[in-house]
């Protein structure tokens, strides 16, 4: 068996060991690179939004 | 199509499929067949993923849905950048460290064999009626409209991708996608240039028209749940659907575990969470920028041809034709207001503005009555015809509008649509039936090349089994939704299997076993006797399902624990 293997089952959300660096610049977490892609898709909603009204 | 076409067409399907399986020649371990080398980066990763979900049907029918409905079909996917990020933070790290071939083995770890099995039971039956839809949907317009045989588009079209599938498992797979998105990438950009070129207004006016014809209507406050499209239904139900799809999903998740790292995997995902909502909205967007030059350009009142020519030779009475000639009055008429409404824009005259846009606005709404007469004439000539024709949009404009050559590279991209997301099906359904199934309860102790001679059968037979639902298949209503139906229906119930399985640790394989079984039961009676938007039903099917284990799992007690861990309350 391997423990680690184990562990990640049965408790799926324990804290990352594995977690890697982000290696992109200015977003070096994930927590970064999370919010940046979260405000990307809102500014896009956004975009969509004013268009609905712009042309309606 | 001209012979240039075919060129085009047969040297660009046959040359991946070559190169793919060329790439991936020579003997394999296990693990290399159905995750692929472990070498592969972020950017192919986030292309493989990409090109899976997008299949024919979404650069054939979305266009359609973009001149039918506007833009309003783009909310679908707002829920899925959301998903993307729960998936990258929260799925991914465990599957990675698991180090697992399918998804649903995880479940097997976290709960039992019964729940791994139903798991993957679910999503077998589920993506094998959808691998049906994948192949046939694209065959069944390309073929109508090009007067090709069907059974021959069906059959051509679905060795070439179970040849290359089988030959060079998943890494083929990825390989292949890179080359067929360069293909449909191009000849989708290439048809928005020449569509812009070709359209009588600039695109200011193009927009200006598309608007006051309610055709950029993208986002729709409204709470009305029988509404298809709403911005609640697609952040709420398109989060669970995209959550389901992308994280429990053996076609996509087998696609991101092949990253060389949790990085290459998380950085394809997030490629996605940017690009999928800019993609959809580009492609609907040039089915309405086609509804705009339809407004200058005399369309066809039924866009199938090839079922508006049957239905006028069995049509005794002239109806056909006489609705034809009402429909070219009206359009000649609708142009010339649509003409005076922009000129009026043009001269600063609001009232000449106001009026000539309530004209065109009565006259497409005069148009869209006849056309609707007319469906029902083709229905009533031939009943087996479908009456939605949206499907048939974009390929008639492509085959009656653009250039020689470029026609061929239209046609080559769908094909290359088709195939990339056919293959990632068979490719999932292969190794599902392999490790879940074979591996699992049939033949327990055996070396990997036995393994991987299994996985290329099983995935042939998938094939085979996609390509007799697809000789025989028919399909109701726009394609697309069919093959999102289908989704909606199993995905909530095995979403609710991972979500318990990661975040409900106090519930066990028997609870959660057969609280799924009853959700799925009432999800399916629910679809034939509700009529409501079905990506509700990825939301009632995990909430059913989440509750029910649940309540399963007090009921059951003591005597029915489940799984031991250390960090369990």
């Amino acid at each position: 068996m391997n423990p680690l293997r184990d562990q990640a089952a049965r408790d799926p959300a324990a804290p990352q060991s594995d977690d890697e660096a982000t290696g992109l610049p200015l977003l070096h977490s994930w927590k970064r690179v999370y919010l940046f892609v979260a405000g990307w898709f809102l500014i896009w909603v956004g975009l969509l939004v004013a268009l609905t009204v712009l042309f309606s | 199509m001209s012979p240039l076409d075919f060129v085009i067409l047969i040297g660009t399907m046959v040359g991946i499929a070559a190169y793919g399986i060329w790439r991936t020649r020579g003997s394999r371990k296990l693990s290399d067949y159905i995750k692929g080398e472990p070498t592969m980066g972020w950017a192919t990763i986030g292309i493989s993923v990409m090109a899976t979900q997008a299949s024919a049907i979404t650069f054939i029918s979305t266009p359609g849905q973009g001149y039918e409905s506007g833009l309003d079909f783009v909310q679908n996917y707002f829920g899925m950048p959301l998903a993307l990020i729960v998936i990258a933070a929260v799925f991914l790290p465990v599957y990675r460290r698991l180090d697992v071939y399918t998804a649903y083995e995880f479940l097997g770890r976290r709960f039992d064999a019964k729940t791994r099995l139903l798991g993957a039971g679910l999503f077998l039956l589920q993506r094998g009626l959808a691998a049906g839809i994948t192949i046939y949907a694209p065959a069944i317009i390309l073929s109508s409209m090009l007067g090709w045989r069907l059974d021959l588009t069906i059959l051509v079209s679905g060795f070439l991708v179970i040849l290359y599938t089988v030959a060079g498992g998943s890494e083929a797979v990825s390989l292949t996608q890179k080359y067929q998105m360069a293909i449909i990438s191009g000849g989708m950009a290439t048809a928005f240039i020449i569509l812009l070129a070709k359209l009588p207004a600039n695109l200011s006016d193009a927009l200006t028209v598309a608007g006051g014809l309610k055709k950029l209507e993208a986002v729709s406050f409204s709470f009305d749940v029988n509404r298809r499209y709403t911005l609640w239904s697609g952040l709420l139900g398109g989060f669970f659907l995209s959550l389901s799809y992308f994280g429990t999903d053996q076609s996509q998740v087998q696609r991101y575990l092949s990253g060389s790292s949790l990085r290459a995997s998380r950085l394809g995902l997030m490629f996605n969470a940017m690009l999928k909502i800019p993609m959809q909205f580009f492609i609907l967007l040039l089915g309405v920028l086609v509804f705009v030059f339809y407004q200058f350009e005399q369309p066809p009142v039924f866009f199938n041809q090839a079922a508006w020519n049957y239905a006028v030779k069995h049509d005794p009475d002239g109806k056909l034709r006489s609705l034809e000639r009402e429909s070219s009055a009206i359009h000649g008429q609708k142009a010339r207001l649509i003409r005076a409404w922009l000129d009026a824009r043009h001269a600063g005259d609001r009232k000449a503005e106001a009026d000539a846009r309530a004209g065109a606005q009565a006259a497409l709404e005069h148009s869209e009555a006849v056309r609707t007469e007319a469906k029902a004439a083709v229905l009533a000539a031939s009943p087996g015809t479908k009456g939605n024709d949206a499907d048939y949009v974009f390929i008639t404009f492509v085959l009656d509008h653009l250039p020689h050559g470029i026609i061929g590279l239209l046609v080559a991209a769908f094909f290359a649509a088709a195939l990339s997301s056919k293959a990632a099906e068979l490719n999932a359904l292969g190794s599902t039936t392999t490790i879940d199934f074979y591996r699992h309860l049939i033949r327990r102790e055996a070396d990997d090349a036995h393994y991987v001679t299994a996985s290329k059968w099983f995935t042939f037979l998938w094939g085979m089994v996609a390509l007799a639902f697809a000789l025989f298949a028919n399909l109701a209503e726009n394609l697309i939704q069919a093959v999102n139906i289908v989704g909606s229906i199993f995905y909530g119930v095995v979403l609710a299997l991972f979500l318990i399985a990661f975040f409900v640790k106090r519930v066990g394989g028997t609870a959660i076993f057969w609280a799924a079984l009853a959700s799925q039961a009432m999800v399916i009676a629910l679809y034939f006797s509700l009529n409501i938007s079905y990506l509700w039903y990825n939301l009632i099917g995990c909430a059913a399902c989440v509750l029910l284990s649940l309540l399963f799992q007090v009921v059951l007690g003591p005597g029915n624990p489940p799984a031991p861990s250390p960090s369990t309350p």
